[in-house]
């Protein structure tokens, strides 16, 4: 049991020398005071009906403020040990790097319209669907539909191959399908594109495989 | 053996530390390692949240539309003075007083028990109208493509929403220690630690109120 007698004769670690901090009350409530008049501003901004991007930038530099305020203090960053900021911010910048590279494939990603060869940039047709679907019914919307997929699949012009499935699972322009088979949009979906003839099924089915194989 | 006649080395503090302070200073990187793990794990419904609302700009614009504004921004006040209680909670513990240590823990677990009765109050609103996330949503009264907004909606409210349910059952272990007189030895890591956890929670919250409540 001897083993663990310490060697504080020896070299003091690190560890010893970092004392606890017991800060004043008065700086919790200035950094609870602070956060609240950050919280009705950031609401209050809100009103004001600021243009898009601009109202966006202000919302996230506000919740940075706040954030950095409770990690700051509430959290004790401030006074502990630096180890531990390393930590968190290299966190921080690794979301970073997990957001933009997510953003520079989507970004990338062009739409090919095989009838004129021309590419669409993905986002472009997907806001082109997300404006038509606001105030119209998923039929009416129909060739508004992103990746183009119901007019570059040769079959879709078959009813009996109506694309009731996403060419391709998986990639995120899937999403634009709107959820087929549920209630909603998904329901619409299928009454618009079902055909109501019993071929319509195995066609479906033949769609899916043909559609993995792109 | 020397240790117990030591005062900088109190019974807790265990044999495998070099000193008191290394054995809190560890407790706390490996709390703040497990919160670095929380971010990534939500950064993943983040990214989802960018990806598509660069993709729908029109769905997010009418989906906040859905959302109550000022009962989110009510929650946001409750979710701060939450934090700022479990600080308070925390000095109480560092400072030995017991009083300031049990009153902030409860005025902490009824903050968060608050901002769950205000979370309850928008989801049945929300269910009772038909507004489901993903397949399911039935609301007839919006067009768009409300079901992905609301998936996101879902997923990450009611994630945040499960930490906090998590977090209560924390600080109620911690009132219930700190009742049987504990944390008042300097060994108050686990108060600590669970502060860590419960501003975290806040922390979240913070970011994705504006992001869904406040898109206009």
């Amino acid at each position: 049991m001897n083993k663990h007698v310490h060697h504080s004769a020896g070299g003091s670690h690190a560890a010893d020398e970092h004392h606890e901090h017991i800060a004043p009350l008065s700086m919790y409530i200035g950094v609870f005071a602070a956060l609240a008049v950050l919280t009705v501003i950031t609401v209050g901004v809100s009103e004001l009906g600021i243009p898009q991007p601009y109202s966006l930038i202000l919302a996230m530099i506000v919740a940075t403020c706040k954030a950095t305020l409770v990690v700051t203090f509430f959290m004790h960053l401030l006074w502990d040990d630096r180890l531990n900021s390393v930590v968190i911010f290299g966190t921080v910048i690794f979301v970073g790097f997990f957001f933009a590279l997510t953003m520079t494939d989507l970004l990338s990603r062009d739409l090919l319209i095989p009838e004129t060869g021309n590419t669409v940039k993905l986002h472009e047709q997907h806001a082109r669907w997300d404006t038509c679907m606001k105030t119209k019914s998923y039929d009416e919307c129909r060739p508004e539909l992103p990746k183009g997929w119901v007019e570059t699949n040769p079959d879709a012009a078959d009813p009996h191959h109506a694309p009731e499935h996403p060419p391709a699972h998986g990639e995120l322009g899937t999403q634009g399908d709107p959820l087929p088979g549920g209630h909603g949009e998904g329901a619409k979906m299928g009454k618009g594109t079902g055909g109501g003839d019993g071929t319509g099924k195995g066609g479906k089915k033949a769609d899916h495989g043909k559609a993995a194989g792109h | 053996m020397e240790h117990a006649h030591d005062p900088n080395r109190p019974a807790w503090v265990k044999h495998y530390f070099h000193s008191k302070e290394q054995q809190l200073s560890a407790a706390k990187f490996g709390m703040w390692l497990f919160l670095a793990q929380e971010v990534l794990f939500f950064s993943g419904l983040f990214c989802a949240y960018i990806a598509f609302r660069w993709l729908y700009p029109e769905t997010w614009l009418s989906g906040a539309d859905q959302l109550n504004k000022w009962m989110g921004g009510l929650n946001t006040l409750v979710l701060i003075a939450s934090s700022f209680t479990m600080a308070l909670a925390v000095r109480g513990a560092q400072t030995k007083s017991p009083v300031a240590l049990k009153v902030n823990l409860l005025l902490t677990i009824l903050f968060a028990c608050m901002f769950m009765v205000v979370k309850y109050f928008e989801y049945s609103h929300k269910m009772h109208l038909g507004i489901f996330p993903a397949q399911h949503y039935a609301y007839e009264g919006s067009t768009g493509l409300m079901p992905i907004f609301f998936a996101i909606y879902y997923c990450l409210t009611g994630l945040h929403g499960i930490h906090v349910v998590i977090g209560i059952g924390f600080l109620s272990w911690l009132l219930f220690a700190a009742q049987k007189g504990r944390y008042m030895d300097g060994n108050y890591a686990y108060v600590e630690n669970v502060g860590l956890y419960w501003h975290l929670v806040d922390l979240v919250w913070i970011f994705l109120f504006p992001l869904l409540y406040l898109v206009k």
